[in-house]
C-alpha cells in the first residue's frame, strides 16, 4: 500500500450546516434515499456543558475494512491509495456489507437494488482535485490526509464521541475534538 | 418481506443438516433396515434444502446473480456457506440413489461425506452473524442456537418417518427435552449476557423481551414440548407418531419465531450516540 488516504474532520470547525453531505449527495447525483456522506447531530449529553455539535461521516476507507471481508461476491476492493472502492457491477444486494460495516457506511439502493457508498471522488483524486464534500465545506471542517505520512499533531484523535470503537477495522479517519464553551460565572 | 427469507432459509437448513447427521449415525448403527423410507427421508431433505435456497435467494437484490456468492471462499463466511449448502444439496442427490442399493459401504461413505458437509455449513451459517458491528450477535451464542435448531428439529424430523421399539421413543423423547431445557438455559443466559452488556447489547436484550413473539416463542418452542413430554412419562405413555407430530410443528414455529426475534431484535453499533 503506497499510501492510506482518509479524511480529518473537525468537528470544533463544523457547524453542522450538512454542505458536505449535499455537495457529495449533488455532485455524485445520489438517489434521493441515499447519502455517502452524513453530518449526523450529536447527542446533547454527549459534551459538559451541553452543546450542539456535529459528526460529520463518510466512508472511513478502513485498513482492514469489514465489508471488504464479509462480502461473498467480491465487490469490495482497496486501491494502493487506500481508498476501498465499491463495485457496483458484481453486487447483488445481499447486504452483509451493512451487517458488517460498524459505521453504517454502505446503504441499499431500492431502486437499483444494490449497495453503495463513498469512494472517495477516485476520479476527482486522480485529477489532483479533492472530493467535492472537501470542496464543498464552508467551513474548512474536512480535510484529505495520507495517514502513511500524517503527523499527528496533537490534539487529534483517532475516536471521538460517537464514534464507534475504531480497533475493529482501524478507520482512515481523525478527528479534531469539539472544543466545549466556557461557563463563566461572575462574583456578586 | 424484510428478513423473512432468511429466517426460512436458516430454519430450514439446520433442520436438513440436523436429519441428515442423524440419518446417517442411525444407518452407521444398522437402525434402518426399510431402505425405502432411508430413500423417502433423503428426498424430503432435498425439497426441504431447495425450498431453502430459493427462499434465501428472495433476500437478495439480484437472485440471478447469486451465483457470484460462490467466489469468496477465503474470507467470507457468507460466500462459504453458500457454497457448502449448494455442495450439500448435490450430495443429498448423490446419497439418495445410494439408497437404492444394498452397498452399504458406499453408503455410509457418502452419507458421512453429506453429514460432515452439513454440519460445516451449519457453522458457516453461524459466523456469518460473528460480526463486531453487531455486538449482540458477536459470541458463540448463534453457534448454540443455530446447533440447538439442528439438534432439536433433525432427529425429530427422521424419527417421524420411522418405527422404533418403545424403549427406544421413550429415550429419544426424554433427550428431547433435554434438548429443549439446555436450548431455553441457553436463550435465558443468551438474553441475561445481552442485558449486562455494552448500550446496544442492552438494546437489543430489550428488544428481545419486549418483542412481540417472546412469550409466544418460550411456551410454543420450549415449555410446551418440555410439558407433553412430561405427562407422557408421568403418565407412562409411550410417544406415537401423532405426538411426535405434534412436538415436531411445536418446536419448529418455537425457532421460527426465535429467529425472527433472532433478525429483529439485533442492533448495531450506534454512531453519534443516536
Amino acid at each position: 500500500m503506497k499510501a492510506q488516504l482518509g479524511f480529518l474532520v473537525d468537528i470544533d470547525k463544523c457547524i453542522g450546516c450538512h454542505s458536505c453531505e449535499m455537495a457529495c449527495k449533488s455532485r455524485n447525483q445520489l438517489d434521493p434515499e441515499i447519502r455517502w456522506r452524513k453530518v449526523y447531530p450529536m447527542a446533547g449529553t454527549a459534551f459538559v456543558p451541553p452543546e450542539r455539535s456535529f459528526l460529520s461521516l463518510a466512508c472511513n476507507h478502513c485498513e482492514k475494512p469489514e465489508c471488504l471481508r464479509v462480502c461473498p461476491v467480491r465487490a469490495y476492493t482497496k486501491r494502493e491509495d487506500g481508498i476501498v472502492v465499491h463495485n457496483k457491477e458484481r453486487c447483488i444486494g445481499c447486504k452483509m456489507c451493512i451487517m458488517g460495516c460498524p459505521y453504517q457506511v454502505p446503504q441499499y439502493n431500492s431502486i437499483t437494488k444494490k449497495v453503495e457508498k463513498c469512494n472517495f471522488c477516485m476520479e476527482r483524486l486522480d485529477q489532483g482535485l479533492n472530493p467535492y464534500c472537501v470542496d464543498g465545506c464552508i467551513s474548512d471542517a474536512i480535510t484529505v490526509i495520507d495517514l502513511k505520512t500524517f503527523d499527528e499533531f496533537s490534539g487529534v484523535e483517532r475516536e471521538t464521541k460517537g464514534f464507534p470503537n475504531p480497533k475493529i477495522t482501524n478507520p482512515s479517519v481523525r478527528f479534531v475534538p469539539h472544543k466545549p464553551g466556557v461557563q463563566i460565572r461572575r462574583d456578586r | 418481506m424484510g428478513e423473512w427469507p432468511l429466517i426460512i432459509f436458516t430454519v430450514l437448513s439446520q433442520l436438513v443438516a440436523g436429519a441428515i447427521v442423524t440419518l446417517w449415525l442411525l444407518d452407521q448403527r444398522g437402525k434402518i433396515t426399510d431402505f425405502k423410507k432411508g430413500k423417502l427421508i433423503v428426498a424430503s431433505l432435498f425439497i426441504i434444502m431447495g425450498i431453502g435456497l430459493l427462499a434465501s435467494l428472495l433476500h437478495l437484490g439480484h437472485p440471478f446473480q447469486a451465483y457470484r456468492a460462490l467466489t469468496h471462499f477465503s474470507n467470507s463466511w457468507l460466500s462459504r456457506e453458500v457454497i457448502l449448502f449448494s455442495l450439500l444439496l448435490g450430495l443429498l442427490v448423490l446419497y439418495f440413489f445410494k439408497w437404492s442399493s444394498d452397498n452399504h459401504q458406499g453408503r455410509s461413505f457418502i452419507g458421512g461425506i453429506t453429514a460432515l458437509v452439513a454440519l460445516l455449513a451449519l457453522l458457516s451459517s453461524a459466523m456469518v452473524y460473528s460480526v463486531p458491528a453487531r455486538p449482540a450477535w458477536d459470541s458463540l451464542f448463534p453457534t448454540f442456537f443455530f446447533v440447538m435448531t439442528a439438534a432439536l428439529l433433525g432427529p425429530l424430523y427422521v424419527n417421524l418417518f420411522l418405527k422404533f421399539e418403545e424403549i427406544t421413543q421413550i429415550k429419544f423423547t426424554t433427550v428431547l427435552g433435554i434438548g429443549a431445557l439446555v436450548s431455553v438455559i441457553g436463550f435465558a443466559l443468551y438474553v441475561s449476557s445481552l442485558l449486562g452488556g455494552v448500550p446496544e447489547s442492552y438494546q437489543s436484550g430489550m428488544n428481545f423481551i419486549t418483542g412481540t413473539s417472546f412469550w409466544l416463542r418460550i411456551l410454543l418452542g420450549w415449555l410446551i414440548p418440555m410439558a407433553l413430554i412430561y405427562f407422557s412419562h408421568v403418565k407412562k405413555a409411550v410417544p406415537n407418531q401423532s405426538t411426535l407430530l405434534v412436538l415436531f410443528v411445536l418446536i419448529l414455529a418455537g425457532e421460527i419465531l426465535g429467529r425472527e426475534l433472532f433478525y429483529y431484535a439485533t442492533v448495531a453499533l450506534n454512531v453519534a450516540g443516536l
